[in-house]
């Protein structure tokens, strides 16, 4: 079961969606089980593409993913907090009901987003598979516990440690550790493995692979290298926010101020409650009452 | 004291049977007493206790009594003809001289020889040899009962007194040839009548006048002079030489008989008591009656004074009194280290510091009587410090006084006639005022001419007065002491002392007071505030204050100590009392009886150990305890008293005390080194209790683990949820054979077929059946039921039943390390607040004391120290936490039937704290909160360092900052991001976090660079831009090191010199070609900016080029001749111009004139000329500039309040912390 799916799989997590969504399509699941983890899967990367159109047509799926995708959809789109509430609501209690894996991933990505990350991780505890314990890992990095995430990757190694989503979680704890040359040496290895373009021997990842590698550079203190990937991404897809803000970065460190600007003013546009871009909003307010403060 | 004595100075009163006899011990302070009803009683009269009792003598009254010089003995002779000698240290009578045929009168220990003198109404005196339990000899002559006999102190003489009137001198000197020459033995015979019947005591003077029997004499003890007393009821006084002796005058007064009549071993006075109830004092030149004592009821017996000290006993009917004919208190007063006395009736002043010898200042004017001085008091006035005034009060007359003044400085020369008054009592209340208390209750305040100035009504019946401090006065009445203020006429405040005030003793600054009674001290301060009193079952003394607040007093017995907290103590004791007149830096001046000064060290370690401990001044504890070699269980228990055991601990070696003292303190690492010392199952023990108290399990798993307690370590894994190490346990109960062991291992494990397997093992079937049964093990059930084959187990299982499975562990410690921090351990606490940072607990009138310190050590410590103080304590308030509480182990039973997911792993995750968190716990500086985005914060602290009063031109450079710490990384689909900070390289790993700094010093310096090239191709305009741009950053660097912190404090002062040059330039440029003078003056200043060489040259030139265009030759000239003079790099660049500079020098010179009148000094060395950055003009030489607090940039002192406008940050003249490059 699990040799059948791991392309889809490798592929869904290095990011490279579209080619995960032909996969699961053409691939024809052996057990009910696979058959459901490929459907969600499929729902997954059209939330990632993003497909919104065929997750409403999964609203009422079969297959308890891709009905938790449909969920999520909302959960991210909707700008209707009440819809939100609602669909976490039936989210979790889908989660619940169902036990499908699938479910308890994207419930509890949604509780790790509202903080709630002692939940999110017991949603975890479920199903003792790879792509759960590298979510752990993440959870656990999300929340500042790096020791935690360190200890969690030692665990989950030995059980597939060529899988893109170990290797990935692996690049981020070394990020995490203050090692970003081993990251940076992942990412690549990663990006050659799964090229963003079939064929494309540039080197060039998907955009979550090249926001990856670009931060192992700026962490590296290779501020140049770290924009060439970030162009690759942003030439991808011009709007990701990540690697937006990773540019903004750079661009401080290269003292180029007018490209900074540029990127700055497109990461307000696109991610405009993105917490740095809120911050950098609230550093006038902070100026404004100093000054005050001064006057009286 | 029943009878009405006139002042009679009682020291001890005893009641008992009538005291016929009386005798001081020559050292300590006890005297015995013999009694009618034949007992001995000793007593110690200092402390007014009985202290033994002797009563061997059969029948009748003992009248004879006597202590031994230097032994251990005293001898007593009674109406049992029996004279025994006693050993008071064995407590009984070591043994028994019989001879007389009557009553015994007197016994008598001779001072050297080994003899006892014996009068008796056998009509015999004897001489006895205690040595050799002998008489040797018996003096015979009188023809009626011998009532008392004496030996001379110095003479071989024995005087006797008989009721046949005559008194007797005998001369022993023939007895003393004989038995006690040296290498003789003592005589064999029982008497030294040798064979012709001769005595070697023979009768020198009989002395006859009196008309009845004579009841008692005595000799001088110095002069060849003899009292007798008789039923004559006269006391005769009689004279001898060699050859004769006579009656020389008689005392008439008594109207009774005298019992007993002695000469005062000091004074020149015969003293003598009575059957009339009277003793007498008579005045042995003058011949007459100085002063009657009297009792109402009781006759007296015997009177006896001590050798040394001035006491005097009497017997009477009814007990005995002890007491002094006068008062034997120096009168003294420090003032500094001037200390003011009498002596010899001669006012004094004596400089401690210098050495022991006094100046005489003035003399008593007042005479006194042979038996008492009559002198009560000496004050000194420390409220006039131009002037010397003294007050000598006197109890003579009803009171009286007299007022010496004179100057402040008195020499040999110096002779003060006093002015006199009358009075109940004087004090000093002001710089030229006394107050008088007057005989009518009313005080009078009189000026140093003595003249009254002022009379006024105490707002109570006043019976004495003390100094109160200035412009004020201390009234006590009875027991209560008021503080009356003088001018305002009202009272302050009230204490009471307990049997009413003697002294007062005011501190050296007068801020704090001492009263002390007859028993008790209290300590007040100046307005009298209570503070401390102690109470002294032994007469208190003296006292005086020392230099950090302590009051040292004495007692008759001891010198003690009172700290300002109210810890008191002992420092030594005393042989003989004394009076303390100064404390100064461990040194003790004190006077005694006879009025010497002395000087003394005190060993003030123990209270300068707790008075360090008080203020938490550490150094000093250690200090005093090693140095002071104050050890002991007494330390040990003041510090824990005090809540310092981990004090203790510093010097405490003892492995035991060790390990009791961190116990008590809760120091497990400390107790656990100790144990390991020890190693003692008692100790462990102890150490495991204590570390399951506070929560540590380690410790106790290994305590359990020591000494094999193997249930007790069970039971620890299963509480602590320790799953893998409850197995071990079971292992190990299985290789020790202990099925109990074993049993209850499964049973916390939840093994139920373990525990089916052991009771199957062990035989109990059924039970093995029933467990399997319950818990539906159909494999066990099968093979067990089959051996069961009668008895149905089913019907044995209730209905209701309920398994019995351990919990599962909710939280289980990872690798062991988790301990549970329920209690905070002393040691802890001390951790958070260091020895140093507490402060002393607050005590009332503590500050007043600290005020007083000389030297003042490290008194300053920061206030909120109360709180810490009682935080202390918490460690033993916490005892017991709560943490069993939550195990409610009744509840074991009443879960439901979970699976035993026994190595199931649980994530708990929380939030951690964010690097940002992480990084700011480390260090705050204005590039951390930058880059953590606590902006706010950050320029607050900008403000309180630099004085920044303009934000604006930081808003670009903190967006730059904080933006080069963001990143943002992917997690994995539809996750959302993770937000890390870039940290600085390789933070990550030491775990030390710190962010990216974007103004790293290199950066600094690179961006400076860039700048300086800018002024080399002359774009003044953004070369001013970018040097304010680089020093607006430098607040949000960070420096690794000293040396990056000192690269960037000298780029602020380049950066500064930089943008006033090209503001300088920018204004000069900006200038219309018609205000020459104003542009050469520019240009002028250009050449003091504080520039690279090159630059420098370059300024120098162009100014050079101006002021030679503007014809100022002389300026032209001073510029030129910097440039040929100085230099400035590389000669090859300057080669040219500096040719062109010695022409133009050549022809400035020539010229030598000024055209345009500038405000430039070319004389003035050039560091010594300062431009105002805000008026671009020099500032004159003699006016003090103020600064920019950060960028240091130089202001005309109107600029002040102004923003800076070289760094355009901060507020010139600004008082601030300065700014902060590297964390400190």
């Amino acid at each position: 079961m699990d040799e059948e799916l791991q392309e889809v799989r490798d592929n869904f997590y290095v990011g490279n969606f579209n080619k995960a969504l032909s996969l699961c399509e053409s691939v024809k699941g052996s057990s009910e089980l696979t058959q459901s983890e490929l459907g969600a899967t499929l729902a997954r990367c059209c939330l990632s593409i993003p497909q919104i159109d065929r997750l409403k047509a999964m609203q009422n799926s079969e297959i308890p993913g891709q009905r938790a995708a449909a969920l999520m959809a909302v959960i991210t789109k909707s700008k209707s907090a009440q819809q939100v509430s609602s669909a976490k609501e039936r989210l979790g209690a889908l989660a619940k009901e169902t036990q499908d894996m699938s479910c308890a991933m994207l419930n509890a990505m949604v509780l790790a987003m509202d903080g709630s990350w002692n939940e999110a991780a017991q949603m975890t505890k479920a199903h003792p598979v790879l792509e759960m314990q590298v979510l752990t890992i993440f959870l656990a990095l999300s929340c500042n516990q790096v020791a935690m995430a360190e200890k969690l990757l030692k665990e989950a190694s030995g059980n597939n440690d060529d899988s893109a989503a170990y290797r990935l979680a692996a690049a981020a704890v070394k990020l995490a550790t203050g090692d970003p040359e081993e990251a940076y040496l992942t990412y690549c290895d990663l990006c050659s493995q799964f090229p963003a373009v079939e064929g494309d021997d540039s080197g060039s990842g998907s955009v979550l692979l090249q926001t990856g590698k670009a931060l192992a550079n700026m962490q590296r203190g290779m501020f140049s290298e770290a924009v060439e990937d970030l162009q690759r991404a942003l030439s991808s897809n011009p709007n990701d926010p990540d690697s937006l803000v990773n540019m903004c970065c750079c661009m401080t460190h290269l003292g180029k101020k007018d490209e900074f600007q540029q990127y700055y003013s497109k990461l307000e546009q696109v991610a405009p409650t993105n917490p740095f871009v809120l911050k950098t909003q609230g550093m006038t307010t902070a100026f404004t009452r100093f000054q005050a403060s001064l006057q009286v | 004291m029943a009878g009405s004595n006139s002042n009679m100075l009682v020291k001890c009163e005893t009641k008992s049977n009538r005291v016929k006899g009386l005798s001081f011990h020559p050292k300590l302070s006890w005297i015995l007493a013999s009694l009618h009803n034949g007992t001995i009683q000793l007593w110690d009269y200092r402390i007014g206790s009985l202290i033994d009792k002797f009563e061997e003598h059969e029948g009748g009254p003992v009248r004879g009594v006597c202590f031994h010089l230097s032994q251990p003995l005293f001898v007593s002779g009674g109406d049992d003809y029996k004279i025994k000698v006693w050993n008071y240290k064995l407590r009984r009578c070591i043994f028994t001289l019989l001879g007389h045929l009557d009553y015994i009168r007197t016994v008598e220990f001779h001072d050297e020889y080994p003899w006892i003198l014996s009068a008796s109404d056998d009509q015999t005196i004897r001489i006895w040899n205690w040595q050799s339990r002998s008489c040797i000899a018996v003096l015979t002559g009188h023809n009626h009962y011998v009532m008392c006999a004496h030996f001379h102190p110095k003479e071989d003489l024995v005087v006797s007194a008989s009721l046949d009137q005559t008194v007797r001198v005998w001369d022993t000197s023939g007895l003393r040839d004989k038995t006690v020459a040296i290498g003789t033995p003592g005589p064999t015979s029982g008497t030294s009548n040798d064979v012709f019947g001769t005595s070697d005591a023979v009768v020198k003077y009989v002395l006859e006048g009196h008309d009845r029997g004579v009841n008692w004499a005595s000799f001088h003890p110095t002069l060849p002079l003899i009292v007798s007393g008789a039923d004559d009821r006269l006391v005769k006084l009689w004279r001898m030489n060699d050859t004769k002796a006579w009656e020389v005058d008689t005392l008439r007064g008594h109207f009774n008989n005298v019992s007993c009549v002695m000469f005062h071993p000091k004074k020149e006075l015969i003293l003598s008591n009575s059957e009339d109830r009277t003793i007498r004092v008579w005045d042995v030149t003058k011949r007459t009656g100085i002063h009657t004592f009297r009792r109402e009821n009781d006759r007296f017996w015997i009177i006896t004074a001590h050798r040394t000290s001035n006491l005097i006993a009497v017997g009477h009917d009814a007990g005995m009194v002890v007491f002094k004919l006068d008062c034997e208190r120096p009168l003294a007063q420090t003032h500094g280290h001037n200390l003011f006395t009498v002596q010899e009736r001669e006012v004094q002043v004596m400089d401690l510091d210098k050495g022991l010898k006094g100046v005489q200042l003035g003399s008593c004017k007042r005479a006194s009587n042979a038996m008492t001085s009559g002198l009560k008091s000496l004050q000194f006035n420390a409220y006039n410090p131009s002037e010397t005034n003294i007050l000598i009060f006197y109890t003579q007359d009803g009171g009286c006084y007299d007022l010496y003044v004179g100057p402040s400085n008195i020499t040999s020369d110096t002779s003060i006639s006093p002015k006199q008054g009358n009075a109940q009592a004087v004090c000093f209340t002001a710089r030229n005022r006394f107050a008088v208390l007057q005989s009518g209750g009313s005080v009078g305040i009189y000026n140093l001419q003595n003249e009254l100035s002022k009379k006024l009504d105490p707002p109570v019946t006043t019976d004495y007065i003390f100094p109160g401090g200035n412009n004020r006065i201390l009234l006590k009445s009875e027991e209560k002491v008021v503080m009356y203020d003088l001018t305002a006429r009202k009272t302050v405040d009230e204490v009471s002392i307990a049997g009413g005030v003697r002294y007062v003793v005011w501190s050296q600054n007068g801020a704090y007071v001492a009263f002390m009674s007859k028993h008790n001290v209290l300590l007040a301060g100046k307005n009298l505030e209570y503070y401390h009193s102690f109470h002294e079952n032994i007469r208190v003394k003296s006292g005086a204050w020392d230099e950090n607040g302590v009051f040292i007093y004495s007692t008759l017995s001891h010198v003690k100590y009172c700290l300002p907290n109210g810890d008191s103590g002992i420092i030594h004791s005393l042989a003989n009392p004394l009076y303390i007149v100064r404390v100064h830096k461990q040194i003790l001046h004190c006077m005694d009886r006879e009025h010497k000064v002395q000087k003394q060290r005190l060993n003030c370690s123990e209270y300068l150990f707790k008075l360090a401990l008080h203020k938490r001044n550490f150094n000093d504890v250690k200090l005093w305890i090693t140095n002071g070699r104050l050890c002991g269980n007494a330390v040990i228990g003041y510090l824990k008293q005090k809540g310092f055991p981990e004090v203790a601990l510093h010097f405490v070696e003892d492995q035991q005390t060790r390990f009791n003292l961190a116990l008590e303190y809760g120091h497990i690492e400390e107790a656990m080194t100790a144990a390991q010392e020890l190693d003692e199952r008692s100790c462990w023990n102890r150490l495991g209790l204590e570390a399951l108290r506070q929560g540590n399990q380690q410790i106790v798993e290994m305590v359990y683990q020591k000494t094999k307690n193997f249930d007790a370590l069970s039971f620890l894994y299963l509480i602590t949820g320790n799953s893998n190490k409850l197995k071990k346990m079971l292992k190990i109960a299985e290789m020790r054979g202990d099925v109990m062991s074993r049993f209850h291992n499964a049973l916390m494990l939840g093994h139920v077929e373990e525990r089916v397997k052991i009771m199957a093992e062990m035989g109990q079937v059924p039970l093995a059946a029933l467990t399997a049964r319950a818990h539906q093990l159909k494999e066990y059930m099968e093979k067990l039921e089959e051996q069961l084959s009668s008895s149905d187990i089913l019907s044995q299982i209730p209905k209701r039943t309920v398994l019995l499975v351990p919990p599962v562990p909710l939280a289980r410690p990872g690798s062991g390390e988790a301990n549970w921090p329920l209690l905070m351990s002393t040691k802890k606490i001390f951790e958070k607040s260091s020895f140093e940072a507490a402060a002393p607990p607050p005590m009332p009138g503590s500050e007043a004391f600290l005020d007083a310190q000389e030297d003042a050590p490290e008194d300053t410590e920061a206030p909120g120290w109360g709180d810490e103080d009682n935080d202390l304590d918490l460690g033993g308030d916490m005892g017991g936490g709560d943490w069993g509480g939550d195990l409610d182990l009744g509840d074991l039973g009443a879960l439901p039937e979970e699976p035993v997911h026994v190595e199931e792993r649980g994530v708990n995750l929380t939030l951690g704290d964010s690097c940002q968190a992480k990084w700011l716990k480390k260090r705050r500086l204005p590039a951390d909160l930058v880059a953590a985005g606590d902006f706010e914060e950050a320029l607050n602290l900008l403000k309180r360092r630099l004085g920044l009063i303009n934000a604006e031109p930081l808003a670009p450079i903190f967006k730059e900052a904080y933006w080069a710490t963001c990143s943002s990384l992917t997690a994995l689909p539809q996750m959302p991001s993770l937000h890390w900070p870039l940290l600085s390289e390789g933070s990550a790993k030491s775990r030390d976090l710190a962010p990216k700094i974007l103004f790293t010093p290199q950066v600094i310096l690179d961006r400076a660079r860039e700048a300086l090239r800018m002024v080399t191709s002359g774009k003044f305009n953004d070369a001013l831009n970018a040097f304010r741009s680089v020093l607006q950053a430098i607040p949000i660097s960070v420096a690794n090191d000293a040396n990056e912190e000192r690269q960037l404090t000298e780029m602020i002062d380049t950066c500064r010199e930089y943008v006033n040059f090209t503001r300088l330039q920018v204004a000069s440029k900006k200038l219309t070609p018609d205000k020459v003078a104003k542009i050469l003056e520019l240009n002028s200043y250009l050449t003091v900016c504080k520039l690279q060489p090159y630059h420098q040259f370059l300024a120098l030139k162009s100014a050079m080029g101006a002021c030679y265009k503007g014809e100022n030759f002389v300026t032209a000239a001073s510029f030129a001749k910097r440039m040929v003079q100085g230099n400035f790099g590389p000669p090859d660049k300057t080669k040219e111009d500096v040719q062109k500079a010695r022409q133009v020098l050549q022809i400035c010179e020539q010229k030598g004139t000024d055209k345009h009148k500038i405000n430039f000094d070319f004389k003035a060395a050039v560091e010594d000329i300062k431009i105002c950055s805000g008026s671009l003009s020099a500032i004159g030489a003699t006016e003090t500039p103020i600064a920019c607090p950060y960028c240091g940039s130089l202001y005309v002192t109107s600029f002040k309040g102004k923003l800076c406008d070289v760094c355009q940050l901060g507020e010139i003249g600004a008082n601030t912390l300065g700014i902060q490059l590297r964390p400190i």
